[in-house]
């Protein structure tokens, strides 16, 4: 606690360590503000993210095989020269299927977090601005939804829909949103007796502008930081329903399921579970740091 | 505030037969019926038909419907199709397993998601942050699945330290809980960190300051309250999510925990006991969001007159 | 293995640190640890008696827990695994499938098949003490009728038409027409003989559980983790099966719920289980090496086979059917997908069953990927420069079918493989069994991957019968004379005979090809060599009346 407090008293007393809102930066251009605070957090995460974009892109030129391509002769080779990954139970190059695989995990975050964020954000900020009635029917449909089991609504939309990765994405974000919603509106319920939002509402300003101009960028950081950390957490729930059957079906390289059913053979063929393991998790570690970066870069307070 | 807490319980209450409306449509929307699994591969149409009438799964749903509420409403959550039992019963005997493991996860995940958050945001910049950061990313990274079996693996089959499966022994707890810590822990400590780092750059920090308050009052009244709201938030979110059962460490350690139930009561389309179940989970919801609007009222005092 | 000391080192190493204190965890191995206390008690008592000879606790693990220990209740995957042990039945089957005396001494046939008389073993008692008689018998058959509805063997129950007492040691069931399936309806473990009082019992006050004369009685049941066994100490009407027929060496007998494959693998390794079944090829050949484990093989009365769904154009006929037959690889997908762990079959029964004619090979549609593009050709199909075919416009393509059961994904990943090779594509859909069994059921595939397991080829009526359209026929197959064969093998007793109709049947259904059979599988027992006398009857039930606890 006593080590908090001189922190706090040092951040306090050193504007320059952590610059406030003032009129003097307001005056700084764009760019050199931007300059100051990209971190390396932002550049080894833009860094990843830009390397699994590539190599999301150029799948089908990267890797030596076809993902499905069965080779029967050459059942569960360790790692070599050439398979890089080795080889699965049904022979198949495992660099292969993890760089097609990185396809789909791009798809996975950017479906999955967009369902979610959108869904969320937006009844969020309408329901803690507007209060009221409003406010509580929205809040009653989150409840509702949020206290619905997970693992049921997958079931039911792979059910209706059939099972494939997409339907999977679906409902891990719809059950994400809930999540959203709650960061959302609690923040807005905080940032609407600020002063300086109350001041925008007493010259008049209207409520959309005030929303999204002085509102939203209050929880944006937060919102930034949640949605990376959602992005990592759709990849791995996609493994989870595989693991239940509900995910992607085979033969999809989509790295949750590699996982899943390489588990069994965890003891007799490590790399199975190990390399997609890695891939998955610098994956998410990229996000993380990306978020993080983009963080410090577009807090709207700093 | 007598009205106030009556308009939250009609609420909750709102919530809960919605929620058990939704699921009994959803579940009849599901293809493949209880009948079909319990008369197995062999059944004829005719031992079908018998089945689905035994079960009541012939009358229209809002027949079916009332007559789940009118029970409910007596305490009765009926009879499991598959077994027989009554479907309270069969919840109450997993209950104790999952409450143990959700309380053990939560806890450790709060104290080392809190610490690392905390001192991370108190070294921002340092290399102390990268490191427990890069921790906190590591732990939100690896699938739950992945890291039970290797947990088990070297604690278990290797180091043989640990017990394998099951709950006979209490020291049974700990690597499931673990496993689920992980996450959770690297979440909170994330959410603490950037919560701390927004509210000690705030506006009303620098405001506390300069009316001349003192530090630790600065600290605790302010700062450590206000960045404790998202954290509070998802705290309730982990905690609402663990009581609903934790199905992949509940197959992997072998616990009898209430997330295997429910998975294959849906697999078996056992009705009662998935709507006993989701109903169990909504009041679950309803009670902890109740907590966390309490808890939110608690540290921040404006929204202290809209919790209850 | 190298991989996971390193990690467990550095682990054991950074924990150790942290702590700064060497934790004084029990040195004992988790066995000790995690056993029950009832378990720990009788391996003490065993060492003061004669060593070895009796006592022991046997652990097996099971997947899922049965939902009631009710023998004629939904047949749940580990009722048929527990019930055997607490309920005897009439009559039971040795590893040849041949019929042996349990509960009943002695049996005759009439001569016209409609009525059949059991003569009941006298001195044998319910586990509540109650005299197990005729009446049991009756009883227990009439309740049957009455809510065993949940039973896979309520049909084969159904047939019967009165059941009579005659004295209290003889019984007499009638039936309208001869009932040939009927011995190996009295053989499943679902007709396990219930004490009437004990069922009465259970009525009035909704508690509690049946009772049989087994070798075994049951103790404790913690749910969701294990079931308690202990050993009936009354009991020495045992099954010619074993050598032992009295009661068990065994002082218990205990099944430890594990629902996933890996865990079951480990908790073998740590002692926590001594049996466990294997379905995954690289868990066997991991355990073979084992020199604490034994490993035993058997086949079971299951076949893994691809259907065409027979209504579904173009599906719908016979010579596309055939044609695309020929593109699967079963040797590729036994040596493949199962790591050599099942057998090829080219015949619609297994050969454990009666009525298996391996001369119907010949009928058998054997891996030709040329003749089926061939045949293709012939048919009209056109093939187009990426290797795709269409005819009339319609591309040749389809759905494959299966459930989300352990090894299916990779022979489905397989057959998708091999179908490619001939320019087919399909597309895989795993769904968990009760919405395989409503897609089939609404006709929402082209091929469908699945597996029975039939104690009787009567099998071939469940699952090719015309009657069974929508629901276990999921071909959707119909062929009249099929039928009439197939109805003739369920009242034809002279088993010679029998055997001759079920072959003749197979020479007609292979001729339609409404399925390619795939395999039979094959499935591994481990056990720990602390326990010595395992043996695996038949369905694979492990019989235990011989097993003795050789220790360590």
């Amino acid at each position: 606690m006593t080590s908090l407090t001189r922190t706090t008293v040092r951040i306090l007393k050193n504007p320059t360590a952590t610059p406030l809102r003032t009129g003097a930066r307001r005056r700084q251009t764009t760019e050199a503000r931007l300059r100051a605070r990209i971190t390396p957090s932002l550049w080894i995460g833009s860094g990843m993210g830009a390397t699994l974009l590539l190599i999301a892109l150029f799948a089908p030129l990267i890797a030596p095989y076809a993902p499905d391509q069965v080779m029967a002769g050459a059942r569960l080779a360790p790692p070599n020269s050439t398979n890089l990954f080795g080889t699965d139970a049904l022979g198949r190059d495992l660099f292969s299927r993890v760089v097609h695989g990185a396809r789909l995990a791009v798809w996975t975050m950017l479906f999955g977090a967009s369902i979610a964020a959108w869904l969320g954000v937006i009844p969020g900020l309408v329901a803690g601005y507007v209060g009221g009635w409003l406010d509580q029917l929205l809040s009653r449909v989150m409840e509702i939804a949020m206290a619905f089991p997970g693992i049921l609504l997958a079931l039911i939309i792979v059910a209706r829909l059939g099972p494939s990765l997409n339907n999977a994405i679906l409902a891990i974000g719809i059950v994400s949103t809930p999540g959203f919603y709650r960061l959302t509106r609690a923040h807005t319920i905080s940032a609407r007796k600020l002063l300086y939002v109350e001041a925008a509402r007493a010259i008049g300003a209207n409520d959309a502008r005030i929303m999204f101009r002085h509102i939203a960028p209050n929880f944006l950081p937060s919102l930034i930081v949640m949605v990376t950390m959602r992005a990592g957490l759709m990849l791995l729930a996609s493994g989870g329903l595989s693991f239940i059957g509900l995910g992607a079906q085979p033969p999809s390289p989509e790295w949750g399921a590699l996982l899943a059913t390489g588990r069994t053979y965890m003891e007799s063929a490590p790399w199975l579970t190990i390399l997609p393991g890695v891939c998955l998790t610098l994956t998410i570690i990229g996000t993380n740091l990306l978020g993080d970066g983009l963080r410090d870069a577009l807090d709207p307070h700093i | 505030m007598t009205i106030q807490l009556a308009r939250r319980l009609l609420g909750a209450a709102t919530t809960l037969a919605v929620v058990s409306l939704i699921t009994l449509v959803a579940l009849q929307a599901t293809p493949g019926d209880a009948a079909t699994g319990m008369v197995g591969d062999s059944a004829s149409t005719m031992q079908l038909q018998t089945m689905r009438a035994q079960l009541g799964l012939d009358q229209p749903l809002p027949v079916q419907y009332a007559t789940y509420i009118v029970k409910a409403l007596r305490g009765d959550l009926g009879h499991s199709y598959i077994s027989n039992k009554p479907v309270l019963d069969l919840m109450l005997e997993r209950l104790p397993c999952t409450i143990v493991l959700a309380l053990c996860a939560i806890t450790l995940a709060l104290m080392i998601g809190m610490t690392m958050g905390i001192a991370a945001a108190l070294r921002a910049g340092t290399k102390t942050d990268t490191l427990l950061m890069s921790g906190a990313a590591l732990g939100l990274a690896i699938p739950t699945f992945w890291s039970a079996l290797v947990l088990m693996l070297i604690f278990s089959v290797n180091l043989r330290v640990l017990p394998l499966i099951g709950i006979d022994h209490p020291l049974g707890f700990v690597l499931p809980s673990i496993t689920l810590a992980l996450p959770t822990a690297a979440a909170i400590a994330r959410l603490m960190r950037s919560s701390l780092l927004d509210v000690l750059r705030s506006d009303y920090v620098r405001t506390a300051h300069a009316k001349g308050l003192m530090p630790r009052r600065v600290l605790t009244h302010h700062i450590v309250r206000n960045s404790l709201l998202p954290v509070v938030t998802m705290l309730g979110l982990h905690l609402g999510h663990l009581l609903g059962g934790a199905f992949i460490v509940e197959t992997i350690f072998a616990l009898p925990g209430l997330g295997r139930l429910t998975v294959q009561a849906i697999f078996d389309r056992d009705y009662p006991l998935v709507l006993g179940a989701t109903l169990f989970i909504a009041a679950m919801y309803v009670i902890i969001n109740f907590l966390v609007d309490l808890a939110h009222g608690w540290l921040d005092p404006h929204v202290a007159h809209e919790a209850i | 293995m190298k991989f996971y000391k390193i990690l467990a080192v550095m682990i054991a190493a950074i924990i150790m640190l942290g702590c700064a204190r060497a934790t004084p965890v029990s040195t004992s191995t988790p066995t000790q640890a995690t056993s029950s206390s009832t378990s720990v008690a009788l391996a003490k008592s065993s060492s003061s008696a004669t060593p070895n000879l009796n006592g022991g606790t046997l652990v097996r693990a099971m997947t899922s827990e049965p939902a009631s220990l009710d023998p004629q209740g939904a047949a749940t995957s580990g009722l048929s695994l527990v019930t055997p042990y607490l309920f005897d039945t009439l009559v039971t089957m040795d590893a040849n499938k041949q019929l042996v005396p349990l509960l009943a001494e002695s049996w005759q046939t009439s001569d016209d098949g409609k009525a059949i008389t059991l003569k009941l073993k006298t001195g044998v008692t319910f586990q509540d003490g109650t005299p197990f008689n005729a009446e049991a018998v009756r009883f227990t058959f009439k309740r049957f009728k009455e809510t065993g509805t949940k039973s896979p063997i309520y049909d084969g129950v159904k047939q019967i038409e009165d059941i009579q007492v005659l004295d209290d040691q003889s019984v007499r069931f009638t039936f309208k027409e001869p009932a040939a399936n009927f011995w190996s309806t009295l053989a499943m473990p679902y007709a396990g003989i219930i004490s009437p009082d004990s069922a009465r019992k259970v009525a009035e006050t909704g508690k509690g559980n049946l009772i049989g004369t087994g070798a075994f009685i049951l103790a404790e049941w913690k749910a969701g983790q294990s079931l308690t066994l202990k050993r009936n100490p009354n009991y020495n009407w045992g099954a010619p099966i074993t050598q032992n027929r009295a009661a068990p060496y065994l002082d218990a007998l205990v099944f430890k719920v594990i629902p996933d494959a890996t865990t079951q693998l480990a908790a073998l390794q740590t002692g926590d289980v001594d049996v466990i079944f294997i379905n995954q090829p690289d868990h066997i050949a991991k355990l073979k090496n084992d020199p604490n484990l034994q490993l035993i093989e058997t086949q079971l009365n299951s076949l893994i086979y691809f259907a065409f769904n027979c209504k579904k154009p173009p599906f719908n006929d016979v010579r596309v059917r055939q044609a695309l037959s020929r593109a699967i690889n079963k040797e590729e997908i036994v040596q493949v997908a199962l790591g050599g762990v099942g057998k090829v079959a080219n015949t619609y029964l297994p050969p454990t069953l009666l009525g298996y004619d391996a001369s119907l090979k010949t009928y058998a549609l054997g891996y030709d990927p040329k003749q089926a593009q061939a045949e293709l050709k012939a048919l009209g199909f056109t093939q187009a420069s990426s290797g795709t075919w269409e005819k009339d416009g319609q591309p040749l393509k389809g759905l494959l079918l299966t459930s989300n059961r352990a090894p299916n994904d990779a022979i489905a990943a397989l057959i998708q493989a091999q179908f490619k090779a001939i320019g087919v594509p399909l597309e895989i859909q795993q769904l968990d069994s009760k919405a395989v069994t409503d897609a089939t059921a609404a006709g929402k595939f082209d091929f469908l991957l699945y597996r029975y397991d039939w104690n009787d080829p009567d099998a071939l009526n469940i699952y090719l019968g015309s009657d069974r359209i929508g629901t276990t026929n999921r071909a959707a197959y119909s062929n009249p004379a099929v039928d009439q064969w197939l109805a003739q093998g369920a009242r034809e007793l002279d088993a010679t005979k029998r055997a001759k109709i079920y072959s003749e049947a197979q020479k007609l259904i292979m001729q339609d090809a409404p399925w390619q059979p795939l395999y039979i599988p094959v499935d591994v027992m481990a056990f720990s060599k602390r326990f010595d006398g395992i043996k695996l009857g038949f369905m694979g039930r492990m019989l235990v009346n011989d097993v003795r606890f050789v220790g360590k």
